[in-house]
């Protein structure tokens, strides 16, 4: 498949909790080539959360754990790299992040302007020497501010400078999110991870802004990562969809082939629960299962009405019914 | 302007101009000003039906549905729910009416005493209500519990031990102990995963046949309006823009503010919505709106007379209604 | 109930300082309850020797002996019963006036209310010491009277704390939904809104069982407290003081023993607060 930008390969991740060990990742494969949108699709509890999470490398130490596997970005495993250097060169720079709540990630107390303009000193303010420091800082704040007033005007937001001067809680939703993405946009980075951007919005401000991404990403050549467990937000922007179930990658595909063969019975049925206005009400029978003691083998064999024994004792190798469509069934060719 | 009933049906609850202000108060307790939540709202039930409330947040849907329960207090206007006059009423006063109307919240798990077991939750409603013995409750709960197919154990678990849908479960369970006319739902899908969605959407309509329910399905998720309700009405800003039969109005609907709402609903196998969608900007302050209609700062087809004339809802044509100026001229 | 009874115990077990609060208040308790058994001298609580008095510590007399020639050790043992009846009853009677008044006014949102959350203002703005003094003095000194002066003072925190956790209680949604539902307002008051708010209540009555002590024995110094011969910790102290700081041994038994029944209490209480404080406690729920 050419060379990827990122490409993450077999990897485990387990979380313990007081109940027990969680396996909420269990060998997970994921690729993506430059300027390509990939959808990570799946319900809540299938580990998309945590994938993006341990690309950005910000799973919480204490409990969670990478057992096994890689994450190669730009030719560089980023799991062997040290946490002050994925912080210096990757997060934040070539890696950003838009998070599905805006307002938790502003602080209340600074106007928006202020936390912008805080971090451009911090990520490029290159001037140790305090004499050179003065003079140069007033111009390069000149410069930042030029930059970012350019920016806001690129994501769409009426009277960026009034909006500069204000405080989190005096724009709305669709507005903080569109600040979150020019934020993401700012160090120019090569891939994007946008967390559920969109949940938390209505449906018209979701149009308006999944329609922003797809042409900032496009103008600009970036990679997105975008988790949701809407399947029509997907289909709107992705170029590519994976889908998760309980920790397991099920079936990854380009989106039209995705939407219109399915070939996991877990995308099959996910696309039939969906409301429509021909289907009945097709819901999957069962409960997304806990991560402590998973079902062995497919953990959708419980749910599944083709599980046969092979499912239940082991998890089925990577199937290419096509060039771009992997599947992880022993059943693939079942809704040809 | 009336809301007569749309056809030979009963009307199980009307609603005539029904107002609710939330006054806006400055640091020093002064009030400055108004934030109409509802405003002149008039809408009749019929009985049986399925009347879905759409809108995007901050229309006032959820302010409507907790106004006509009487959690709200409505700043004017009137509700007239089986014949009975209930606005205004304190919470003593329509404890009678609490049983006929009752509504589910957005967030069961939430609406549940996190300290309670399910079933003394279950339980309480009947306490309050009814004078039947420990054991005809139990028996009550029981059948419940069976309706909404969750089993008996769960009567002995926490609310924070059960899964998201079986909390919705749970929470309908609690008011249909009482047998209610008139169920209000708000938000009822809102949290759930797809795969959850679908079979609590079943079991809306399995409960609604079984005890001859009529429901009011408040919810922002448009695609599951549509293949729930009988008649939608669509808010923006505390009034309803349209109402009318839910195909009819998805087929050709008729106020601006329904076409860009039901344009941005991602349909998966049709165009992208993101290639064409044109509705720009956010809705207003609602504590200052335009003058005259409320869409018009975000709407194409704005004239000079929309800022001019407060739109009403009028009725169209059999049982449409909307309320822009420029779609009455083309009916006219 | 009863798993969160386990969880808290579980809990409490593991954090150190909070397991030392618990033993000192659990000795207290031990030293009430059997005062007559430990003690060596029980009789000494109201008999005099004069001959022995002031006598240094020894293995006859472990604190010494007092003014009288009574041996402070078992005086200390009796003391302690003075102590908790007093804290306890205080503080019993300050929850039952404080909080239902607070439910009350916090439940509704009308002149009762204000009317109420004032008085307690008004009893708040005194210096709670002053206040009491003021009572005790006027009433005349006798244990009766010290618990009357420390409920009049101390039912205020109950009343405002309770005020302050009805009032967002009543934002819960699941108080809406059983408002919404017809319950009454006592239903909801006590079914939900009490169980609710009582970890609150629980940690501030512990916390407030050290302040009480403090400020009985206070009162018992000043001579407002139970009269002579009563075995009280503030009033020893307060006989000490002619005879320091030769008699060293005889301030520093009470103040000791007060030092320690203080610090039990704040400690026990501070561990009950992390415990159960609704804002640490959610992700146990979760």
């Amino acid at each position: 498949m050419g060379d990827s930008l990122l490409s993450v390969e077999n990897l485990h991740v387990s979380f313990s909790t007081e109940n027990g060990v969680a396996e909420v990742l269990d060998g997970v494969n994921l690729s993506i080539q430059t300027g390509e949108i990939v959808g990570l699709v799946g319900e809540s509890g299938c580990g998309k959360t945590t994938l993006a999470r341990s690309i950005l490398g910000v799973l919480p130490k204490n409990s969670a754990k990478i057992s096994d596997g890689s994450i190669i970005f730009d030719n560089q495993n980023l799991l062997d790299m040290k946490d002050q250097d994925i912080a210096r060169d990757i997060r934040g720079r070539l890696i950003t992040f838009i998070p599905q709540d805006p307002f938790s990630s502003f602080n209340p107390v600074f106007t928006i302007g202020d936390q912008i303009m805080d971090l451009m000193k911090w990520k490029y303010s290159k001037h140790e020497s305090p004499w050179f420091a003065l003079r140069a800082r007033k111009k390069e704040r000149e410069n930042n501010f030029q930059r970012v007033l350019e920016l806001l005007q690129t994501v769409q937001l009426p009277d960026p400078e009034g909006i500069l001067r204000k405080y989190p809680h005096e724009v709305s939703g669709g507005q903080r999110q569109r600040i979150m993405i020019a934020m993401a946009l700012l160090p120019e980075p090569r891939l994007i991870i946008a967390d559920e951007p969109t949940t938390a919005l209505d449906v018209t401000i979701q149009a308006q802004i999944l329609k922003l991404l797809k042409r900032l990403a496009r103008e600009r050549n970036v990679s997105v990562i975008f988790t949701t467990h809407d399947l029509g937000a997907a289909y709107e922007i992705c170029d590519r969809v994976t889908v998760m179930y309980a920790g397991q990658e099920a079936e990854s595909a380009s989106v039209d082939k995705f939407f219109e063969k399915p070939r996991h019975p877990y995308t099959k049925s996910l696309l039939g629960s969906l409301p429509s206005k021909s289907g009945g009400l097709k819901g999957i029978p069962g409960q997304i299962p806990a991560l402590i003691n998973p079902p062995s083998g497919c953990r959708f064999h419980p749910r599944c009405s083709l599980a046969s024994e092979d499912c239940i004792t082991r998890r089925p190798q990577v199937n290419w019914p096509s060039d771009d469509h992997m599947v992880r069934c022993y059943h693939p060719k079942i809704y040809d | 302007m009336k809301v007569k009933k749309t056809d030979g049906s009963d009307t199980i609850l009307e609603i005539n101009e029904l107002s609710k202000w939330f006054p806006i108060t400055n640091a020093w307790n002064r009030k400055t000003g108004d934030l109409k939540a509802i405003d002149g709202v008039s809408l009749a039930v019929n009985k049986g039906e399925i009347l879905g409330v759409v809108g995007e947040s901050g229309c006032g849907k959820s302010t409507l549905g907790k106004t006509i329960m009487g959690i709200h207090k409505p700043s004017s206007g009137s509700i007239n729910f089986e014949g009975g006059e209930v606005a205004g009423l304190n919470p003593s006063q329509s404890r009678k009416l609490r049983k006929r109307l009752q509504y589910t919240y957005q967030d069961p798990g939430s609406s549940l005493d996190p300290r309670w077991k399910i079933g003394r939750s279950l339980d309480e409603p009947l306490k309050i209500h009814t004078d039947l013995s420990k054991e005809e409750r139990f028996e009550r709960v029981r059948e419940i519990l069976d309706a909404v197919n969750l089993p008996e154990m769960h009567l002995e678990l926490y609310p924070h031990e059960i899964s998201g849908g079986q909390q919705r479960r749970v929470g309908l369970a609690r008011i249909l102990t009482l047998h209610p006319s008139l169920v209000i739902l708000d938000e009822p899908t809102s949290g759930l995963d797809v795969s959850v969605q679908a079979t609590i959407l079943k079991l809306f309509l399995d409960l609604k046949k079984k005890f001859d329910l009529t429901y009011i399905f408040i919810s922002h998720d448009l695609s599951v309006v549509r293949m729930m309700c009988d008649r939608i009405a669509v808010m923006y800003l505390g009034k309803i823009v349209e109402l009318g039969p839910t195909e009819a109005v998805f087929k050709s609907p008729r106020h601006p503010y329904t076409q860009s709402l039901l344009s941005a609903i991602p349909e998966i196998g049709g165009g992208r919505v993101t290639e064409n969608f044109w509705l720009e900007g956010e809705p207003p302050d609602p504590s200052r709106l335009p003058s005259g209609c409320s869409f018009r700062t975000r709407c194409p087809f704005q004239t000079q007379q929309c800022a001019l004339e407060q739109p009403t809802l009028v009725n169209r044509a059999g049982d449409r209604w909307d309320a822009c100026i420029q779609s009455r001229k083309t009916f006219s | 109930m009863f798993e969160s009874a386990k969880f808290i115990i579980s809990k409490l077990a593991k954090d150190r300082t909070s397991l030392v609060g618990a033993c000192l208040i659990a000795g207290l308790l031990l030293i009430a309850l059997f005062a007559p058994l430990l003690a060596p001298y029980p009789q000494d609580v109201s008999e005099f020797h004069p001959p022995e008095r002031l006598l240094g510590p020894s293995m006859l007399h472990f604190f010494g002996t007092d003014r009288m020639g009574s041996d402070i050790f078992s005086r200390m043992l009796f003391g302690a019963r003075i102590t908790i009846a007093i804290a306890v009853i205080a503080i019993g009677v300050s929850v039952l006036i404080g909080v239902p008044i607070g439910l009350i006014a916090g439940y509704n949102k009308n002149w009762i209310s204000d009317g109420l959350m004032r008085v307690s203002d008004i009893f708040l703005a005194v210096p709670q010491i002053i206040l009491a003094i003021a009572i005790a003095q006027t009433l005349g000194p006798s244990i009766e009277n010290v618990i009357l002066a420390l409920s009049a003072t101390y039912w205020p925190f109950w009343a405002r704390l309770v005020y302050a956790e009805t009032r967002s209680a009543l934002t819960e949604t699941y108080v809406e939904a059983s408002i919404a539902l017809g319950a009454s307002p006592f239903r909801v008051m006590v079914f939900h809104v009490l169980p609710n708010i009582s970890s609150s209540i629980i940690v501030r009555t512990t916390i407030g069982m050290g302040g009480t002590i403090l400020t009985a024995a206070a009162l018992g110094f000043l001579g407002l407290g139970p009269p002579a011969p009563s075995p009280e910790w503030g009033r020893t102290i307060a006989e000490s003081r002619e005879f320091l700081p030769e008699a060293w041994w005889y301030a520093t038994a009470p103040g000791v023993a007060i030092f320690l029944v203080v610090m039990g209490f704040n400690l026990f209480g501070d561990g009950l607060r992390d415990i159960l404080d609704p804002r640490t406690r959610r992700s146990h729920d979760g």
